[in-house]
């Protein structure tokens, strides 16, 4: 008899996750049609070829190949970042284009650009983005400030939905003011009394707030139509996608979006305690969101973009006592969960491969971005799949055999015995087509495995 | 970084148009440029703010620093700036190299 999930142990989770994602079914819930043979093939191959590389039991046939941008194949099929965030049709059909022009085995989806008019909906201030505040041509940007502020870590520590809805929420959202209006959930007890907290729905502001999010919520849906479409269409052609969904490490929740980079960094001196409490309470809702994300999506692999723990940020002392622990327990959760976390480590991270190279061995897989692949083979690399890392500048800037170079070296040293995936360092906006070309054709050649 | 370190920072703010380094070397008499950027389409913009410094015949005047996210020796080339630093204090560095301080 088969096992139940929660009695599986996480090896057997990854093993099930791996299975159905060989196994693929369109919306409807049956066997996905492929469109030809050779795309059945090429799915099937680039799965098990990514499982190979994970799990780190045996080498894959060949060195895998992705390629994780962000605005590059918008701004590579001669769109703005604009039309791209605001035409879904457009933005879907330039990401087709890229994927059947570049044929990287795996990718990340549409999703970059997001939907501009949801964000116009809500009036979101935390990014500035084509339109508003930044160039057409341009990216969005993050409006870092404090947006949660120093005093505040008792009321997210109490209730942290409370605190979201009621404070951190309308501070980024200006359509979700209302919100500040609404009393607490868990107020709602019995029948006495009970219409008291629903009371404030009859207010003006309140209803704006939720005429916003009905709006918003049906812009969402629409675009994510769009980027499911994509998603099938792209799998029945034999590209699968990789991304599960995304979490973060709880430091980089308090010190990204909510504190800033400056009141973290005070924070880490002033009030010490509450920093540590308050990431200990995100620990598990981080899981959550990670595990949540991956039963909607189907895919294990939950991406990690990591920031604060970068070298530079924080001393030693302060990554292993503020970063590491929070961030570790959020990993162990997810693969216990039976996912795959997807870190990447933006930047420059030499100085924390001893201490970050302590994970379960052949769960995680590790973007790396500007950190030396020798060094982190020799370390992390023990324990983890590792991607990157082809420099921006290298894509953007030099030659094809400039590029095919420094891609041997990789595969010599990063792919030795498996366990790596080839793959640009970071996220990238512009670069030359063929240098990217150059990266995924390479590999294809040279990276096979005797 | 540089305000802590001693030095006077004149922060011209985020996405500043070229002619306002331009005008602010020349008003200011600054002995050092600094030029951040995150995203691969800062490289352009940073050749672009090099060039008209140079252009305007302010390039002998000052020494010009980059960094940020995706820098390294070989945007450096690219831009025609003096030197890149992987982090803040990279460019304390660099500017006492330059000036002292």
């Amino acid at each position: 008899m088969e096992k139940k999930w929660e009695e599986m142990s996480s090896d057997e989770k990854q093993e099930a996750q791996f299975q159905k994602l060989l196994a693929p079914k369109d919306p409807e819930g049956n066997d996905l049609k492929f469109q030809s043979p050779e795309a059945d093939a090429n799915y099937k191959a680039s799965i098990n070829r990514i499982k190979d590389a994970v799990q780190l039991k045996k080498t894959p046939d060949r060195v895998p190949v992705t390629i994780l941008p962000s605005m590059f194949p918008y701004i590579n099929a001669g769109m703005t970042v604009e039309e791209a965030m605001y035409d879904y049709d457009k933005c879907t059909a330039a990401f087709k284009k890229f994927m059947l022009e570049f044929k990287p085995d795996m990718n990340i989806g549409a999703s970059a650009p997001g939907p501009g008019k949801f964000y116009e909906i809500l009036d979101y201030k935390l990014y500035a983005w084509p339109g508003h505040g930044v160039a057409p041509e341009h990216s969005y940007q993050c409006n870092e400030g404090e947006y949660m502020t120093a005093g505040e870590y008792d009321l997210l520590l109490t209730d942290p939905s409370f605190y979201f809805r009621n404070f951190y929420l309308p501070r980024v959202f200006g359509a979700l003011e209302g919100f500040t209006m609404l009393p607490p959930l868990t107020g709602i007890l019995e029948m006495y009394g009970v219409a008291f907290s629903f009371i404030p729905y009859a207010l003006p502001p309140v209803q704006d707030t939720f005429k916003a999010l009905f709006e918003a919520g049906a812009e969402a849906l629409k675009w994510a139509m769009a980027m499911g479409g994509s998603d099938f269409e792209l799998k029945s052609l034999g590209f699968p996608n990789i991304l599960g969904g995304f979490t973060k490490a709880p430091f980089d929740v308090i010190g990204d979006t909510l504190r800033g980079t400056r009141g973290i960094m005070v924070d880490m001196y002033r009030q010490p305690d509450k920093l540590l409490k308050a990431m200990e309470a995100l620990v598990p809702i981080m899981i959550g969101m990670g595990i949540g994300a991956s039963q909607q999506t189907g895919n294990p692999q939950i991406f990690m973009p990591l920031h604060k723990g970068a070298d530079g940020f924080l001393s030693d002392e302060q990554f292993k006592k503020f970063y590491w622990p929070a961030f570790k327990a959020v990993m162990v959760g997810l693969i216990e969960g039976g996912c795959i976390p997807f870190p990447a480590l933006e930047g420059h991270w030499g100085s924390r491969l001893e201490i970050i190279q302590d994970v379960p061995k052949g769960k995680t897989m590790w973007m790396v971005d500007q950190t030396d692949m020798a060094k982190a083979k020799e370390t992390l690399g023990k324990n983890a799949c590792l991607i990157g890392n082809v420099p921006s500048s290298m894509l953007g800037l030099t030659t094809p055999d400039e590029v095919k170079d420094y891609c041997k070296k990789l595969i010599d040293t990063g792919g030795k015995g498996g366990g790596f995936i080839m793959s640009n360092g970071a996220f990238f906006d512009k670069a030359k087509p063929e240098n990217v070309k150059a990266m995924v054709d390479f590999t294809r050649e040279y990276g096979v495995y005797e | 970084m540089l305000d802590v370190n001693g030095f006077e920072v004149l922060d011209l703010g985020i996405d500043v148009p070229v002619q306002k380094f331009v005008d602010t070397v020349k008003e200011t008499g600054t002995k050092v440029v600094g030029l951040s950027g995150f995203l691969t389409l800062a490289f352009d913009s940073m050749k672009e703010t090099v060039d008209a410094i140079e252009a305007a015949g302010l390039r002998n005047n000052v020494k010009i620093m980059i960094g940020g996210g995706q820098m390294d020796e070989q945007v450096r080339d690219f831009t025609g700036a003096d030197a890149y630093g992987k982090d803040a204090m990279a460019a304390v560095k660099l500017a006492q190299g330059w000036i002292g301080g």
